[in-house]
């Protein structure tokens, strides 16, 4: 599995990978710190006024402040500050809305689906890139449909990202926008869409994944084996039976694995 | 890589190695395709080394030494020391930081010297002032020679190394040393041995510039000159060469009649940074030479031998406010905790300077009994002190400290509050949040900044 999607977002970073939930992280500081000071509980009165600043700072008259602000909001993970982001998501600076979608994602709070969704028709290219990301961290179902029309984005770093967070999303059923991605001029979008449909197990993407056996990316003809290799369905053993006749070794390999599997 | 990219590599590598460097990273390309461009439009076609540009011809070199023998002696050094020297990449073409009424033709000139004689007809031009009575002039042939691409520029040099005139051989020597010629190696260590000391001098120099572990014995038996200056350029090379077979010599140097060879011989055991050295460079502490005493609280802090620490704590009431400054500096590097209670004492100091670096140095110490002194420090009359001392209260971290620094978060200077909120950052606990959550109601948005940001590390 060396070459799933996990790998390819160097500049976000996604939470997931650091491993710990972000609350139970949260409390382990918490702990660390009470202990160095001494106390025996974090002061939840200080930590609210602390959040509060914040989000006031969010309509500061200086916009480093504000996209600071925002920023900050993001790495404490508190989830009273999401109202106040959503706001931000308007804000006159596109780099505090994009840093306001980022900080969303990171606190994983479902009332920041829509607005995330809304944000994918945002004129900014970059704005639409970070919502994406946001959507795929929030994990939630309900944001699938924007997400599938963000497939059809002109541009190529949003289409990917937005391949990525329909992966996110632990749907049964493929979208059919994802199912086209798999015949999009970038190999990346191919390949994260590919990787996406392994995680939905959707036998109605097995034709498209065969196809996709062919294509002249690795990582894509990868990624598809592993989706196929994924579907428990007859449809997508006989395509696993195809493959065995790839012209590419390493498709034949995995193809073999995978029948062995079963 | 793109074609464009590629094609470049091809120009590149036919423009010489210093390009293949630069075009290895996509980055540079840029500033390649420039130089390709500047030399493409600029005339003169000779060789061109790393900084790509080329360097003065045989009448420029010319007029350059006619120059420097009328100038005046002090003018003609600076002159000399602007050898190689450029105005950045822009040397080449744009007018970029000059003058208005320099002329574009002396600028030309001008940038030419930064470049190296690849004109094999100013070679000769070169050796014929190799023995001029101008010093001066002299170092310019070196120098020119020495960094010249012309083959025959270090023939002449390696010829001239047994020249009679001891003038001419004395400038052969400091030619070699700045072509690092390896081929010349033999002969400098012979050189050493000169029936003239200045050319022997000269000699130990060149073999500190070349940095050969060979010559550390022969520049060892130097050390026993009875010539101050061929005791303390051979010290300063062994220094340079960082061999720890050194390390003992240089140590008896260290009891020299002469100031001057104490000095390089303790800046040099700081170069090799030998534990063993310590000993022998605390007493220096107490030199009667300034300058000794400077170095060797300087020294005592890159080798960071603990056992220096009572010395150095000691020369925090050196008479010269230098030399305590340089110890405060050290015993921050050193970082022993038996370095605090001299430090606080420091903190008091009739000199900013040494107050602010003592401030500085407890917070590489981190040592709690430091924090009560730092918070009364942020009340110091000058604004550095008061930074340094914030400073270290946020390394120090004491809960402790955050009332002295809340108060400070209205410091009337904006570098003073900006360390004062950083430290809040620093400190967990003693309502470090409420005072930055105060401090983001300053009218200074960089205040406001550097507290959002603060807030941001605090959960």
């Amino acid at each position: 599995m060396p070459d799933l999607v996990v790998g390819s977002w160097p500049t976000l970073a996604p939470a997931a990978l650091r491993g710990l939930r972000s609350d139970a992280r949260g409390m382990a500081r918490a702990e660390i710190a009470s202990m160095k000071s001494g106390s025996t509980r974090q002061d939840t009165a200080e930590s609210g006024r602390q959040i509060a600043a914040l989000v006031g700072a969010l309509g500061d008259a200086d916009v480093e402040v504000r996209r600071v602000a925002a920023h900050s909001l993001g790495q404490l993970e508190d989830r009273r500050a999401v109202p106040g982001l959503i706001t931000a998501l308007h804000d006159s600076d596109a780099d505090v809305r994009r840093q306001a979608a980022w900080s969303l994602g990171q606190l994983e709070d479902r009332r920041a689906v829509a607005p995330l969704g809304a944000a994918l028709t945002d004129a900014d290219p970059q704005l639409r890139q970070t919502a994406a990301w946001a959507l795929g961290q929030l994990e939630d179902p309900s944001a699938a449909p924007a997400l599938a029309a963000a497939l059809k984005d002109g541009d190529v770093e949003v289409r990917r990202k937005a391949a990525w967070a329909l992966g996110q999303l632990e749907l049964h059923v493929a979208p059919q926008a994802l199912v086209d991605a798999l015949t999009d001029r970038d190999a990346d979008v191919r390949r994260t869409a590919g990787w996406a449909l392994s995680q939905m197990e959707d036998p109605r993407a097995v034709p498209a994944l065969r196809a996709m056996l062919a294509d002249s990316d690795a990582g894509a003809r990868r990624n598809a084996i592993n989706a196929l290799s994924q579907i428990r369905d007859s449809s997508a053993m006989q395509a696993l039976i195809g493959a065995m006749q790839s012209k590419d070794a390493e498709v034949r390999r995995a193809a073999a694995r995978a029948l062995g599997e079963r | 890589m793109t074609r464009l990219g590629i094609a470049l590599s091809a120009l590149v590598v036919a423009g010489g190695a210093g390009f293949a460097v630069l075009a290895q990273g996509g980055q540079r390309i840029h500033i390649v395709i420039s130089r390709i461009h500047v030399n493409a439009h600029v005339h003169i076609t000779p060789a061109i080394r790393k900084n790509g540009r080329p360097g003065p011809d045989s009448a420029q070199v010319a007029t350059f030494l006619a120059g420097l023998g009328r100038a005046d002696p002090v003018v003609c050094e600076m002159a000399v020391d602007q050898i190689g020297n450029s105005w950045g990449p822009w040397g080449g073409g744009s007018r970029v930081g000059s003058l208005s009424d320099e002329s574009g033709a002396n600028q030309a000139v001008r940038n030419s010297f930064g470049g190296n004689v690849a004109d094999a007809r100013a070679v000769p031009v070169l050796a014929a002032v190799m023995g001029d009575p101008s010093p001066c002039v002299r170092r310019a042939a070196a120098q020119l020679l020495g960094r010249s691409d012309a083959p025959v520029a270090l023939t002449t040099l390696r010829a001239a190394l047994d020249a009679s005139d001891a003038r001419v051989r004395e400038t052969a020597f400091m030619g070699v040393g700045y072509a690092q010629d390896a081929a010349s190696y033999d002969a400098i260590v012979r050189g050493l041995r000169d029936r003239e000391v200045a050319v022997a001098r000269m000699a130990a120099w060149g073999l500190g510039e070349m940095q050969d572990e060979r010559s550390v014995p022969a520049l060892i038996d130097a050390l026993r000159s009875p010539d101050t200056g061929l005791r303390r350029t051979s010290s300063w090379a062994l220094g340079h060469i960082q061999d720890h077979r050194a390390v003992e010599p240089l140590m008896e140097l260290l009891r020299d009649a002469d100031a001057g060879v104490r000095m390089t011989a303790v800046h040099s055991l700081g170069e090799i940074q030998d534990a063993r050295a310590t000993s022998s460079i605390v007493p220096l502490l107490q030199d009667a030479d300034v300058t000794v005493r400077l170095e060797a609280a300087h020294t005592l802090g890159e080798i960071q031998d603990k056992a220096a620490v009572t010395g150095l704590v000691r020369a925090l009431h050196d008479a010269d406010a230098e030399v305590r400054q340089q110890a405060a500096h050290s015993l921050g590097e050193i970082q022993d905790r038996g370095a605090v209670d001299g430090l606080v004492g420091a903190l008091h100091d009739a000199n900013a300077d040494v107050r602010s670096q003592a401030a500085h140095s407890l917070g590489e110490i981190q040592d709690a009994r430091a924090g009560e002194p730092l918070a009364a420090a942020l009340a110091d009359v000058n604004a550095d002190v008061r930074s340094q001392a914030a400073h270290s209260l946020g390394e120090i971290g004491d809960p402790s400290t955050v009332a002295a620094l809340a108060a400070a978060s209205k410091d009337g200077n904006t570098e003073v509050r900006r360390q004062v909120i950083h430290a809040l950052g620093q400190i967990q606990g003693g309502g470090s949040t409420d005072a930055l959550v105060a401090a983001m109601k300053d009218a200074d948005p960089e205040i406001r900044r550097e507290a959002a940001r603060a807030l941001g590390q605090k959960d």
